[in-house]
């Protein structure tokens, strides 16, 4: 393991092995974005339809594919500086695997958004976000870990403000990286004060300087320590969007092209959960007395903001935003209960993500109409092709009230957002049931009794926020008639796989739950 | 053959419905008359495997689960596909058996507004399937599981196909229902992590609260939140109010399964889970829940006395029904335990034609304002004598089924088991009694009011009041011979419930 002693003297220092093979599906997410960049600036022919989102899935499926073959890898790799086991490789496979999903929701969505000429910029963006948030979720050293979350976060503001002519994106992008670069300094400041406690950044070396064997002065660096995970604590919290750190969550989904939120609230989101579950649970898992509490606090908090204020919104996006703090909840539930919740946060964490692309999925095709040609010259028009159009609706402005009749004039579309409102809602026979029972279940293994009842009765106000956009779309009927719409097949695949998972494995779980065994280390 | 039915016969009749339904998404919407062959064949063919299953019960060892198949399922909650049937869920196997065919023949020509046979039938069936693999279900978690599929279907039935006040009555039930079933889960857990159990299995769980120390204050807070898991679906007064505005607003089909099958679902999770697992808790809630089940009584008969309206008027009676059926779970007595298993297949043939009727009539004048209608034996003497029939089995009527499920539970509250206080549950007596008083009452005051006198101005030469059609017939007069046959040989159900309702009572008997 490399010290800062050997460094200093340079004969000494050896460079680390490199494992290539273990490391293929990083490599494989960071390196795919590079060669799409110069394959497509060589060859113009390569921006044609489809095939800059073939090639981006492609590679994410790839990554993944291979992902699955270091199944039963479980080692240390890069001196130390990343691990692969069960955890990292769940959340890979969680990331790769969403990845390719966004990347077939974005395939239509650029082009009717009138950005074709960038087709390459959004997918070059979303790979090297992904590859910075599997970063995170492998990372054993501090320092690693700020580098991917700063890679996943930098790439994201990005795509964020990519609508370039939406001002609302272009404001939910400047609030997300100005919050979120001050979240990273809070976390930087915590690695900081935990490096000046126990002199290390490694998170095994943490875990073992724990609070027996600090330094001379116990009281000082025991303190110095506390304050580091207090801050370390508030970062990540930012980054998963948990309340009271959650203010800028409904604003930036809202704001965000669609398919970015679906990006954010499932991929970013579980990178984000898994790395703070690593920290958490390798370094700090000495001091969990102190940190539990104020975990336990934020899921409370999450699970309260996520379902009360999100029954005073109107605002679909927002809906679901304020939903994906409620999920929050429950995924630091499944931290806090330390290695009895390990199995049930990524289960939840697996179940959320595909929940969760395809309910933004299915809200962005449910906007995408047939093209109105402009008939005069305003401001609004965008310029496809040769045509003049007029801007295209987005669903950021969609309200509940926008979705009555939806039934009728998209049935399939609305069919499928049930089963997965369903699913969020956590009604049996579709998996989000089978999550929400194992974090509650962890909960109360660990004997947070309080905790579980709060979970179990914020589901239960969660239902509603979830029952009210199902009723929008069924039960509020208007004459409608079936809508054309025009979003693309691959994006249908996407949401449609989607719903699959989403019922297969509420009926069956087994699959998943196999996945996510033995990931407790 | 019986090999066979040990290993498949209650997987292949819980989810033949199931399988059916999906097929029936794949098929094209119209025509509608594609989705009612393939419902009706799968409800009958589900019909089938519960007789072929019936048939070859055991009825001298009903106590004891047969048929049983434990499979693993998922392994992680340690949730087992466990399912058996014995003598006490027989008798509502076979009541869900027999309504749903019959619901779905109605539907035939009864499509409600804003038609879709395809989902109507689709959502009927899924219902199906969460309904009887709520009774057969021997694992907590896959109860659970069965005990929650059935509040989807229904929450659209009632809120697409419903009334005007749909949407209310739809999210209403849900809410109710969806509250009181959280907190059951909480209990369930908390049972399963007490006990250390290694599975959800009831009886295991069972037989390790008997053997564990936990204290009786821990029993009766776990007691309280099944209690507001099963007593929001009976409903129990004072948890009732869901319950009118789901039967007014949903549409016929929807009110018959509803009455005929899902509130028994609640009685039926006290008498095999909440009781047996936990008896001594029980002792401290009975005089409780009889208290509640009187109330009920009087309640719900007095709110019958005071509706306007003839569906909202049953709905009302049903909850005084179900008191009837809870105060004799509250004796924790063999004898009043039986007399509710009793109560409940008779009040869901009974109510359920009721509903039945209260469609047929809304079909014809479109309206059930009571105030409105008469004269119906004079329009339409089928149904007016049907109406007659009935009401009267529905006021216990001695021959009729409705006598067994009431007279028996009143008797019941006579004696007591388990230590409970005689005085007060004859005075619960009493007052129950009183009731039946109410209840005819308010029935015959609801026939002579739709049924007696002549039609009115209004309605006089509407053609379109006519009398019960030959499918309205078809599939309401099995509910008859059904309600006249328990009336006379009430032991068909006494009979099958009688041993392992007599084997739970055991813990209760006085020494």
């Amino acid at each position: 393991m490399i010290t800062f002693q050997t460094v200093a003297n340079p004969d000494a220092f050896e460079v680390p092995i490199v494992e290539w093979g273990a490391l293929s599906p990083l490599l494989i997410m960071a390196l795919a974005p590079i060669l799409l960049v110069t394959v497509s600036s060589v060859v113009p022919s390569f921006k044609k339809a489809s095939l800059p989102t073939v090639y981006t899935a492609g590679a994410a499926l790839l990554s993944a594919a291979v992902t699955a073959t270091l199944w039963s890898d479980n080692r240390l790799l890069m001196d130390g500086a990343l691990t692969i086991d069960r955890f990292t490789l769940v959340g890979w496979l969680i990331i790769a695997v969403g990845v390719a999903a966004i990347a077939m929701l974005l395939d239509n969505y650029i082009v009717k958004q009138g950005y074709f000429e960038q087709i390459i910029e959004w997918n070059v963006l979303l790979m090297i976000s992904a590859a910075g948030g599997m970063i995170v979720v492998a990372a054993q050293d501090l320092i690693v870990l700020f580098v991917g979350i700063e890679v996943l976060s930098i790439a994201t503001y990005v795509l964020v403000g990519l609508h370039l002519r939406k001002p609302i994106a272009q404001e939910a992008a400047f609030k997300y990286f100005i919050l979120g670069a001050v979240s990273s300094g809070v976390f930087a400041y915590g690695i900081a004060l935990v490096y000046g406690a126990t002199g290390s950044t490694y998170l095994s070396e943490i875990a073992t300087s724990g609070r027996n064997s600090l330094g001379l002065n116990p009281v000082v660096d025991s303190s110095l320590m506390l304050v580091g995970i207090a801050l370390m604590l508030g970062g990540f919290a930012f980054k998963v969007g948990a309340a009271p750190f959650h203010s800028w969550t409904p604003d930036v989904y809202q704001g965000a092209p669609t398919p970015i939120t679906a990006y954010m609230a499932s991929a970013v989101k579980v990178a984000a959960a898994l790395g703070f579950a690593r920290v958490m649970h390798d370094a700090f898992g000495e001091f969990s007395v102190d940190w539990q509490p104020l975990v336990s606090v934020l899921a409370v908090l999450s699970l309260v903001a996520g379902s009360f204020i999100g029954l005073a919104q109107k605002n679909l996006k927002r809906i679901l935003a304020y939903s994906s703090i409620n999920h929050v909840g429950f995924i630091l539930i499944a931290i806090y209960a330390l290695d009895e919740g390990v199995e049930a946060l990524l289960f939840y964490s697996a179940s959320y993500a595909f929940t969760v692309i395809g309910s933004f999925g299915i809200l962005m095709m449910m906007t995408q109409t047939e093209p109105v040609l402009a008939e005069s010259d305003d401001e609004k028009m965008v310029m496809i092709g040769a045509n003049k159009i007029r801007n295209l609706e987005s669903a950021d402005g969609m309200t509940l009230d926008d979705l009555a009749g939806a039934s009728k004039r998209h049935p399939l579309l609305a069919g499928l957002f049930a089963v997965l409102l369903f699913s969020q809602a956590g009604v049996p026979f579709t998996v989000g049931f089978w999550a929400k029972l194992q974090a509650i279940l962890a909960a109360v293994s660990v004997e947070a009794y309080l905790l579980a009842g709060f979970a179990i009765l914020a589901a239960v106000v969660a239902a509603v926020l979830y029952l009210r956009i199902v009723v929008a779309m069924y039960l509020k009927s208007d004459d409608s008639e079936p809508a054309r719409t025009n979003y693309s097949k691959l994006s249908l695949i996407a949401v449609v796989a989607c719903v699959l998972l989403t019922v297969g494995l509420g009926i069956y779980p087994e699959p998943l739950s196999d996945l996510v065994t033995n990931a407790g280390s | 053959m019986t090999d066979f039915l040990n290993d498949w016969g209650i997987t292949l009749m819980v989810f033949t419905p199931l399988v059916a339904a999906f097929a029936m998404m794949l098929l094209p919407g119209k025509p509608d008359i594609i989705h009612k062959q393939v419902a009706l064949g799968a409800s009958t063919l589900t019909a089938v495997w519960g007789a072929l299953l019936l048939f070859n019960f055991d009825y001298d060892s009903a106590s004891v689960m047969q048929f049983g198949v434990d499979r693993s399922w998922i392994d992680v909650v340690n949730a087992r596909y466990d399912v058996g049937i014995d003598g006490i869920s027989l008798p509502l196997i076979a009541l869900t058996l027999f309504v749903v065919p019959l619901v779905i023949l109605y539907s035939w020509n009864h499509i409600p507004k804003p038609g879709n046979a395809k989902a109507f039938l689709i959502l009927t069936l899924i219902l199906h399937t969460g309904m009887l693999g709520t009774f057969v279900a021997r694992d907590l978690v896959l109860f659970f599981v069965f005990f929650e599929v059935v509040l989807l279907p229904m929450y659209f039935m009632i809120g697409v196909w419903g009334g005007e006040q749909r949407l209310y009555a739809a999210i209403k039930f849900f809410l109710y229902t969806l509250f009181g079933s959280a907190l059951m889960l909480v209990s369930f857990l908390a049972l399963y992590w007490l006990t250390g159990s290694e599975t959800f299995n009831m009886a295991q769980l069972a037989e390790l609260v008997s053997t564990s120390d936990i204290a009786l204050g821990t029993q009766v807070l776990i007691f309280g939140g099944m209690f507001m898991g099963f007593g929001i679906k009976v409903p129990m007064f004072p948890f009732h109010t869901w319950l009118p505005d789901a039967h007014t607003q949903a549409p016929t089909q929807g009110s018959v399964i509803l009455a005929a099958v899902l509130l028994k679902l609640g009685t039926y999770g006290f008498i095999r889970i909440a009781l047996p697992i936990l008896p001594d808790a029980a002792v401290e809630w009975a005089p409780w829940i009889g208290l509640l089940a009187v109330i009920g009584i009087i309640y719900g008969a007095l709110g019958c006395l005071a509706q306007t309206d003839m569906k909202r008027l049953i709905a009302f009676s049903s909850v005084a029904h179900m008191g009837y059926v809870m105060l004799g779970i509250s004796t924790l007595t063999s004898f009043g335990i039986s007399a509710a298993i009793f109560g409940m297949v008779a009040h869901g043939l009974i109510t359920g034609m009721l509903f039945f009727i209260a469609g047929s009539v809304k079909d014809r004048y479109h309206t059930l304002e009571i105030s409105r209608l008469g004269g119906l034996l004079v329009q339409a003497p089928r149904m007016g004598w049907i109406l007659g029939f009935t009401t009267m089995a529905s006021l216990g009527l001695p021959g009729l089924a409705g006598f067994w499920g009431e007279f028996p539970a009143i008797l019941a509250a006579y004696n007591p088991g388990g230590g409970l206080s005689q005085p007060l549950f004859r005075v619960y007596m009493v007052v129950a009694a009183i009731g039946t008083v109410l209840a005819a009452a308010y029935l015959l005051w609801l026939l002579q009011r739709t049924a007696f006198g002549n039609p009115s101005e209004e309605f006089a030469d509407n053609p379109e009041i006519t009398d019960a059609s030959k499918l309205e017939y078809i599939s309401w007069v099995p509910f008859l011979i059904m309600i006249v046959v328990l009336g006379f040989v009430p032991g068909l159900i006494f009979d099958v419930a009688d041993a392992p309702v007599s084997e739970m009572a055991e813990v209760w008997v006085v020494k």
